[in-house]
């Protein structure tokens, strides 16, 4: 209140909680760019020590760049996982992976997909050579036993991109009901959410809590006038005594 | 297979052109809504001399916190009453009458925000 007697002030304070968000925001971002690549380079190994020789489709792999600008976003997605100012904005963040876990299980399902075809072809290329072993005689058999092996590999990946199809399927399903929920209550275009969800999301959500802890200083601050007032009333109130009248008479 | 990540540093100064804009536009709104507390504080002040009233202002201490001020000192006894003068609450009434006025201008600040840099 007043720092001279009998002044009456009034403060109105609102407590900016949006920009520690936007910090840890541009931190996360970050960082998550540098995961992205670290992860990418990791796969760039796993691919080179893989028997069939992935190597071959990288033409096809190099689509995979376009996804650049999602991966963009899916950093400032993951960079919000990290802030921890609020369980709504928790909630909204926990989707925000959810979506950007669901676009990495897609690209991983796309690379898979394409080794696939490209194992498809090497076996292709193993079945020719088996063909003309078979033709040439026995020593061409260990080229069929490599084909076979080639066959069975081809396999597992095939199997394993249709389970990682089913999981991201489900897990994309999940995350864009979420994300559309999400939208609508938010009043925003699913592209728009997807192109700013970094910003946009954290920004509203910033917003209302920024206003929910204003909100609750002024609750706070009302009910403190109330006190005030409700101590004021059962304070006893000072009297003029009748010895101080007859000296005011005097 | 490579993949590089670019934009971060433009995400980085977007938000901060965000935030930086978001201060302002707030601090701008609730410096006019601690205005019209105050006119609404005129309106209910108990008016003899007109001092009380000439002496309510507001004032910006900091960034986002206002203050309305009743600068003489028997405004309390006006504002909460003695046992001779009756409550006038003039600074709470024109507090609890702006309160949604106050969010709407938060509200408004952040939205303004948005709309200049969210898109």
């Amino acid at each position: 209140m007043s720092s001279s007697v009998g002044v009456v002030t009034a403060t109105v304070e609102a407590i900016d909680n949006a920009s520690p968000v936007f910090e840890a925001i541009s931190g996360d971002a970050a960082t998550m760019a540098g995961n992205i690549s670290t992860d990418v380079s990791n796969m760039n190994s796993t691919m080179d020590t893989t028997t069939v020789s992935l190597r071959s489709i990288s033409s096809g792999i190099i689509a995979v760049g376009a996804m650049g600008s999602t991966i963009a976003s899916l950093a400032s997605s993951f960079g919000l996982v990290d802030s921890q100012t609020a369980k709504y904005i928790r909630t909204v963040m926990q989707m925000v992976e959810l979506v950007g876990e669901a676009m990495r299980v897609y690209n991983m399902l796309t690379l898979l997909t394409q080794g696939h075809a490209a194992t498809v072809t090497v076996d292709t290329t193993a079945q020719t050579a088996n063909d003309t072993a078979v033709t040439e005689g026995a020593a061409a058999q260990t080229a069929l036993g490599t084909a076979v092996m080639a066959e069975t590999t081809e396999q597992t990946a095939s199997t394993s991109a249709l389970s990682l199809s089913t999981i991201a399927q489900n897990v994309w399903s999940a995350a864009t009901s979420f994300a559309t929920s999400v939208c609508d209550a938010l009043n925003i275009s699913y592209g728009t959410f997807l192109i700013l969800t970094g910003v946009g999301i954290a920004l509203v959500i910033a917003a209302s809590v920024a206003m929910m802890s204003f909100a609750s200083n002024m609750n706070q601050a009302t009910s403190s006038v109330k006190s005030f007032n409700s101590a004021a009333a059962a304070t006893p109130q000072r009297r003029i005594t009748s010895s101080e009248r007859e000296l005011r008479h005097f | 297979m490579s993949v590089s990540i670019d934009g971060v540093e433009e995400l980085a100064a977007s938000l901060q052109d965000l935030d930086e804009s978001i201060s302002d536009n707030v601090q701008e709104q609730l410096e006019d809504v601690a205005q019209q507390i105050a006119v609404t504080a005129k309106q209910y002040a108990p008016i003899r001399t007109g001092l009380l009233v000439s002496s309510i202002s507001a004032i910006v201490l900091a960034q986002w916190v206002v203050e309305i001020i009743c600068d003489v000192g028997y405004a309390i006894y006006q504002e909460f009453g003695t046992s001779r003068i009756a409550p006038r609450y003039f600074i709470t009434q024109a507090l609890n009458e702006n309160l949604s006025g106050i969010l709407d201008a938060v509200a408004a600040g952040v939205t303004a925000a948005i709309n200049e840099f969210g898109g």
